[in-house]
């Protein structure tokens, strides 16, 4: 048997280091435990089928989309109102599809789903207004910037140490990136010249957020002592 | 199959404590409590899981499925294939989603000579739990050729289930004139890094009854008081060594077994909270003053009139009409909200102690120890579960954060007071 030497606990046979404190076992006479105390095998929670839930959820959108179609074809025809209300009903759609099937695709996949069906719903009222001006110079491109903005939020959540002040610090250079865009485009789509106005403020206000995180993000002991403070 | 019209009309409502447990039901938590015992021999699989099959049939709030109706939820009998037994795990209590396992919130587990029960806290607490497993066993052990009677814990699986078993004793009980108010301030609350989903840290302190017996009549409390006030302690020392901005209170949650108070034979949840604590805010407190707090607060808190002004209370929230026609959604997000923001932060840490397990005499040969799992906290702290048989006591620690502060603090203490410790742990 052996027994910690910081916690004067016994530690059982199985145990290679002391679990209240770290401390390594080290007993060169020790014999090996003939049987486990707890089992190896990790467990993991059945996955319910959603199956039901999707055909449920199809099917009412599309009796929607169609009930929808005749009455715009047969009743109140004089406009094509159901085209954007049919489109908006689909592009929910995608997105619950594609939030379902998450386990199976992977959340980039998702995204760039979602994206695309924004894309094709943008790309419809589009050809509905006959005047693709503003999807070219203003939909697409602030599509494309929050789309690939988002990809990098979760890779970075994912691939570095995500922590509320990470995320806080992605948080307000996302939001700094797509106002700037958002300005940038509309600035080229209606006059051809960029002058940042309110999108100016917006980027000092969460440049100077950034880097306060940022600072308390690096020196160790700042960040211990507002976790400290902040703890709840 | 012949449809069995009476036995489809069979439901149960839930009981007083079960209707808050569904609803912080989350992807990573799940109120499920584990029972488990070791025996001296092998489990035989095959032979747990026929008499998993004839137990659960005398239990019939236990064979059920939890299902929503449109202001509460409810059990309803479940006749599907199972519950199935299986090898046990590294991470037991984990979550139950409610329509996972064939709809069965309900688990069962073997793991060399041991066998695991976990349930979730909707359909009963620790005590209707260890009648079932002290049933399972009987029937086990008499699968493999022994005489086993009944009493005590184990049931008789021939006989029909008294209504008394199924009633939702708080109702019978909850006759107070007064509805006492509750005081609740803020707790301190443990600072520890979340593990990964799924993990459930386990450290088990196993130790001798008679020796902590003779530590706890040093200071003249009960055994129950004695390990509360060594918790309370090392939760203050963990405060201290924190240095924290501002003091709070140290609280512990400790469910009481109402069963002593109330004479019922219900299996379902049939227990209440009380929180014995101190404050730091106060002054520094030397281990003896902790003691002689709890003991005092337990004598003060822990009898009849009290409790039944405590149980009054909570039937009177269920009992407002207002609240009963209100859709069962909207009062899933207020209680969820009510319990993470006041419920959860009134306590530091959680401790239950199931005190000395009775074994009937036929069965006591083919049983080592018990052990209890009070499951995964709904927030980043540690929970307690103590319990004994013979002169084994057993105290389990679970928690899913990395830190083991509270626990080596508090084992450490009892090293100091004398007390041989052995731990076992899963991490």
């Amino acid at each position: 048997m052996s027994y910690c030497v910081n916690c004067g606990v016994e530690l059982d046979a199985s145990l290679k280091g002391c679990p209240l404190c770290g401390t390594p076992v080290y007993n060169p006479k020790e014999q090996k435990a003939e049987e486990m105390t707890f089992p190896k095998r990790r467990g993991e929670v059945e996955k319910i089928s959603r199956r039901d839930q999707i055909v449920f959820v199809s099917v009412m959108i599309l009796t929607i989309v169609v009930t929808c179609s005749l009455l715009n074809g047969l009743v109140y025809n004089s406009v094509w109102w159901s085209v954007p209300v049919n489109g908006i009903l689909l592009v929910l759609w995608v997105f619950y599809i594609a939030a379902v099937l998450v386990d199976k695709i992977t959340v980039y996949v998702m995204l760039a789903v979602d994206a695309l069906a924004i894309g094709g719903y943008l790309y419809i009222i589009s050809q509905l207004t006959k005047n693709d001006d503003w999807l070219t110079d203003v939909g697409l491109p602030i599509l494309l910037v929050s789309f690939s903005l988002f990809e990098l939020f979760i890779f970075l959540g994912r691939r570095l140490p995500f922590s509320m002040l990470a995320g806080t610090l992605y948080f307000f250079i996302t939001v700094a990136v797509i106002c700037v865009t958002i300005e940038i485009c509309v600035d080229l789509h209606f006059g051809g010249e960029i002058s940042l106005s309110w999108s100016a403020i917006v980027l000092t206000v969460c440049l100077i957020m950034s880097v306060m995180v940022a600072m308390t993000l690096m020196m160790g002991r700042l960040r211990a002592s507002v976790s400290r403070r902040l703890h709840f | 199959m012949k449809f069995d019209r009476q036995k489809s009309n069979v439901w149960y409502k839930m009981d007083l404590s079960a209707v808050v447990y569904p609803t912080l039901q989350r992807r990573d938590f799940s109120s499920v409590y584990r029972l488990s015992v070791v025996l001296k021999d092998k489990i035989n699989p095959e032979l747990l899981q026929k008499a998993v099959d004839i137990t659960m049939e005398r239990f019939p709030t236990y064979k059920v499925a939890i299902r929503k109706g449109v202001f509460w939820r409810y059990l309803e009998p479940n006749s599907r294939p199972g519950p199935f037994v299986q090898p046990d795990i590294k991470n037991p209590c984990m979550p139950m989603p409610f329509k996972s396992n064939n709809r069965y919130p309900v688990r069962f587990y073997y793991h060399e000579k041991r066998i695991a029960f976990e349930a979730h806290h909707s359909l009963g607490d620790g005590t209707g739990g260890m009648f079932l497993l002290q049933t399972l066993v009987a029937v086990y052990l008499r699968l493999l050729g022994n005489q086993v009677g009944t009493g005590g814990f184990v049931l008789d699986v021939n006989q029909k289930p008294d209504p008394e078993e199924l009633e939702d004793a708080y109702i019978k009980y909850a006759r107070a004139n007064v509805c006492p108010k509750r005081g609740g301030e803020r707790a301190y609350r443990v600072c520890g890094t979340k593990e990964p989903f799924y993990t459930l840290n386990i450290i088990d302190g196993v130790m001798s009854v008679s020796q902590i017996k003779n530590v706890a009549a040093k200071h003249q409390v009960t055994i129950t008081e004695y390990l509360n006030a060594v918790l309370l302690y090392a939760l203050m020392q963990k405060q201290e060594n924190d240095k924290p901005y501002k003091l709070r209170p140290v609280k512990i949650a400790m469910p009481v077994n109402l069963r002593q108070f109330f004479p019922s034979k219900t299996l379902r949840n049939f227990i209440t909270m009380v929180y014995p604590s101190i404050d730091p805010r106060l002054g520094e407190y030397s281990f003896d003053e902790i003691v002689s707090h709890v003991h005092y607060f337990m004598k003060y808190y822990i009898n009849e009139k009290f409790l039944r002004g405590d149980i009054t209370t909570n039937y009177a929230t269920r009992k407002n009409p207002v609240l009963r026609v209100v859709p069962l959604f909207i009062k899933d997000i207020v209680v969820r909200k009510y319990y993470s923001m006041i419920q959860d932060r009134n306590s530091s840490a959680g401790l239950t102690n199931m005190g000395k397990i009775h074994v009937n005499d036929d069965m006591k040969p083919y049983i080592e120890r018990f052990d209890i799992y009070m499951g995964q906290p709904f927030s980043s702290r540690t929970n307690c579960a103590v319990s004994s048989f013979n002169d084994t006591l057993t105290v389990n620690f679970a928690s899913s954060i990395k830190e083991t502060d509270v626990e080596m603090l508090f084992f450490r203490k009892l090293v100091k007071d004398g007390i041989h410790v052995k731990i076992e742990s899963n991490r």
